[in-house]
């Protein structure tokens, strides 16, 4: 019986000695930590990829530098990676890869062509980030920041919240992204990244619709937009009316939306929100923080429904109205489907702000 | 009352929530989901109280046994033989969504035999150890993970990017029709119970009776787990997205991330946990299987070494490894269906069954 057990052991062990093709040693694997996605300029058909390649060091000083880009073309990115493998000695590595900046130009494209590789490869993390590169791909990954840790650590800290928290940098996961070109009912979105010499500027967004062309907003709509959505509250807000002129450093933000679905069908947006002043060009009266409420609210109120009905008449919907609407009523989701597709362009958009300014910082 | 039973309750939910429950909940998921678990977790309780409490009024002993010592010969001898099919069928379905999640997500270049014989290598010495042996296994295995898993349950639920008015719309669906398939499926999860046809041998006096307190505690852990495989997924995915993934709830996990964890993506350590759930599960199906089968032998000694034990494994090893090849991924999909559909009709025949020897049993 001993001597079974033993047998049997030593002929496992032997298999799993077989299996060991399957690794590759550390010093012969490039990690990707970034791809980038362009448009061909001549043909119609195609992509230019580039591999933002880091090379594994002993030493841990600054390796922000030491990186290598790879690009090549082909007529679809798996094709085009197969050129890339052809050029480097090593083996592609996509586990490390966070990053995933897509040209500008591929917007215009069918973008949900273009996002399939990357869903479908398994070795590719759904939690990579997304971001368009302005004016390309490229230039963006060729980007060398100052004081980078580890090539393209820079970009993951802008993004991922370890690092700076801005109200103008807006975050998508490449499993969201994915998601909200399928859903019916809410549109994706993705930060714009351009480069400024040695570093990036990242202050603006497109909004994304499958197979139509797409929304970019300006620094303010950009920032209007990410207190709706994420109810982003490290934020000042500019009230500049009747000879008053303050910022306002926001403590705490709540942004809530419900679809009254009565005769009239509206959409009421609701936004709390509560700061103290930060700046201000006109001395201020501590009596008077009503006023400066009511003129918080007013100017606040403007620009939420500019976005909004921006967005009503592009016939976007990155905030998930649609699915709200889909979540409130039973039925086919067909029906429920083309009965917003004909509500959305004529709904009602309320919006209503409830600020309060709770001092003057410690000056009056 | 002893904590092995709810051991065996426990790793059935758990080790059905990944691989083809889900796909099947999700795949019906706008179409009277959340009705058909209600109705499946009504029937499985009502046959969980019936069986669990029939196999306690016989302390220390196996169903094997007590269907030999109450039931005709012909009856008794398909009527084992049967079961132990099923239990080696489950253990099959599990083995075969392991070793293609292995292939899919761990390594794509190992060859399917030797991942294949690989875990069989583990299932079946398991399943050919004592019934008390494989107990202690499962304890070790779940205090190890199940603090894991259901850490990262609750890391799904407070997910800032889940999306819960996706999840709304399938609720929206609630009062649709419900069907077999689904109800099936949903029901397999909550099957642990039977485990006591067996295990019965070895809790003898430490269980003596199932009240109804304890059933409805059984059956809140059964929807809290059945309803989180069905809804994480789709909240995360979208609903009109969480169809298109073939094993929902690894890619679930790979939408988690721990910035500061030792580990970033939760995949790997959720594929981990899974290893060791799925192969105790096996193990312990395959257990019974074996006992169920063994028991309509007479016992043949081979230079004292029980030798029925070992043609019943070798047969089902043999069996998985060409069920892998001879099958596709499709196929077995569909014929999981067909097996939990037809688990529900057993569950009542069996629970017949053993009402009718408890009746018997008193008469003499």
């Amino acid at each position: 019986m001993k001597n079974l057990y033993k047998l049997s052991g030593l002929f496992f062990f032997l298999i799993l000695l077989l299996s060991s093709c399957g690794f590759k040693d550390i010093d012969k694997r490039s990690f990707v930590v970034g791809i980038g996605i362009d448009q061909l300029e001549q043909e119609q058909e195609g992509y230019e990829v580039t591999l933002k390649m880091a090379y594994p060091a002993s030493e841990t000083k600054e390796l922000g530098n030491q990186f290598q880009l790879i690009s090549a073309k082909g007529s679809t990115i798996a094709e085009a990676i197969r050129f890339i493998k052809a050029k480097v000695g090593n083996e592609l590595d996509f586990g490390h890869m966070k990053m995933i900046i897509i040209g500008e130009k591929i917007l215009t494209k069918d973008i949900e062509k273009t996002m399939d590789w990357f869903t479908r490869r398994r070795d590719i993390q759904q939690i990579a980030l997304l971001s368009v590169g302005k004016p390309d791909a490229k230039t963006i990954l060729s980007v060398k920041p100052k004081g980078e840790r580890l090539p393209s650590n820079k970009l993951f800290m802008f993004f991922d919240e370890t690092g700076t928290e801005s109200p103008y940098v807006t975050t998508k996961f490449l499993y969201e992204f994915r998601r909200d070109l399928v859903e019916r009912g809410m549109d994706g979105y993705l930060p714009i990244v351009e480069s400024e010499e040695d570093n990036f500027s990242i202050t603006t967004m497109a909004v994304i619709k499958k197979g139509e062309k797409p929304l970019i907003l300006n620094k303010k709509e950009t920032k209007v937009f990410n207190i709706l959505k994420k109810s982003y509250d490290k934020e000042s807000l500019k009230v500049n009316a009747q000879d008053q002129f303050f910022m306002l450093a926001v403590d705490s933000l709540n942004t809530s939306y419900r679809i009254k679905d009565s005769k009239k069908p509206k959409i009421k947006f609701k936004v709390d929100v509560e700061g103290t002043i930060e700046e201000s060009k006109v001395k201020l009266r501590k009596g008077k923080l009503d006023k400066y409420n009511k003129l918080t609210e007013e100017t606040f109120k403007k620009d939420i429904k500019k976005l909004l009905q921006k967005f009503q008449d592009t016939n976007i919907d990155p905030i998930g109205f649609g699915l709200r609407y889909r979540a409130m009523h039973t039925g086919p989701e067909k029906k429920k489907w083309k009965n917003w597709k004909d509500l959305y362009p004529e709904i009602d958009i309320n919006v209503q702000v409830n600020a309060e300014i709770t001092g003057t910082g410690i000056i009056e | 009352m002893s904590r092995y039973f709810y051991y065996l309750v426990i790793l059935n939910m758990l080790a059905n929530v990944v691989a083809l429950v889900p796909s099947i909940l999700i795949e019906g998921r706008l179409n009277g989901t959340v009705s058909s678990l209600m109705i499946a977790i009504v029937i499985t309780l009502i046959y969980c109280f019936v069986f669990t409490n029939s196999m306690l009024k016989f302390p220390g002993k196996g169903q094997p046994e007590i269907i030999k010592a109450y039931m005709p010969q012909w009856f008794s001898t398909v009527y084992l033989f049967l079961l132990g099919v099923l239990y080696f069928f489950s253990t099959w379905f599990v083995l075969l969504s392991f070793i293609d999640i292995t292939k899919r997500f761990i390594n794509p270049e190992l060859p399917t035999l030797y991942i294949t014989i690989l875990f069989l290598a583990i299932i079946c010495p398991g399943a050919l150890m004592g019934t008390e042996k494989t107990l202690y296994a499962l304890e070790i295995v779940l205090i190890i993970s199940l603090p894991l898993i259901i850490g990262i349950f609750l890391k799904a639920y407070i997910n800032e990017h889940l999306n819960w008015d996706a999840i709304r719309i399938v609720f929206t669906h609630s009062f649709d029709a419900p069907s077999i398939d689904m109800i099936g499926a949903a029901s397999y999860s909550l099957l642990g119970f039977y485990y006591i046809s067996i295990y019965n041998r070895v809790l003898k006096h430490r269980l003596k009776r199932l009240g109804l307190w304890r059933l409805v505690l059984i059956g809140i852990a059964g929807v809290v787990n059945i309803f989180t495989s069905l809804l994480i997924p789709i909240g995360v995915n979208g609903v009109d997205g969480a169809g298109h993934y073939i094993y929902p709830w690894f890619s679930t996990a790979d939408t988690m991330r721990i910035e500061f964890g030792f580990i970033e993506r939760v995949l790997f350590i959720f594929l981990l946990l899974y290893i060791g759930i799925s192969m105790i599960s096996a193990t312990i199906t395959c257990h019974i299987g074996l006992e169920h089968v063994k028991s309509i032998f007479p016992e043949i000694k081979w230079k004292e070494i029980k030798i029925i034990p070992l043609i019943v494994v070798t047969l089902f090893s043999l069996g998985s490894i060409l069920g892998y090849f001879l099958l596709s991924q499709i196929q077995v999909y569909e014929l999981a269906k067909v097996f939990f559909t037809l688990l529900l009709f057993a569950g009542a025949f069996s629970c017949a069954v053993l009402l009718y020897v408890v009746r018997r049993s008193k008469q003499k």
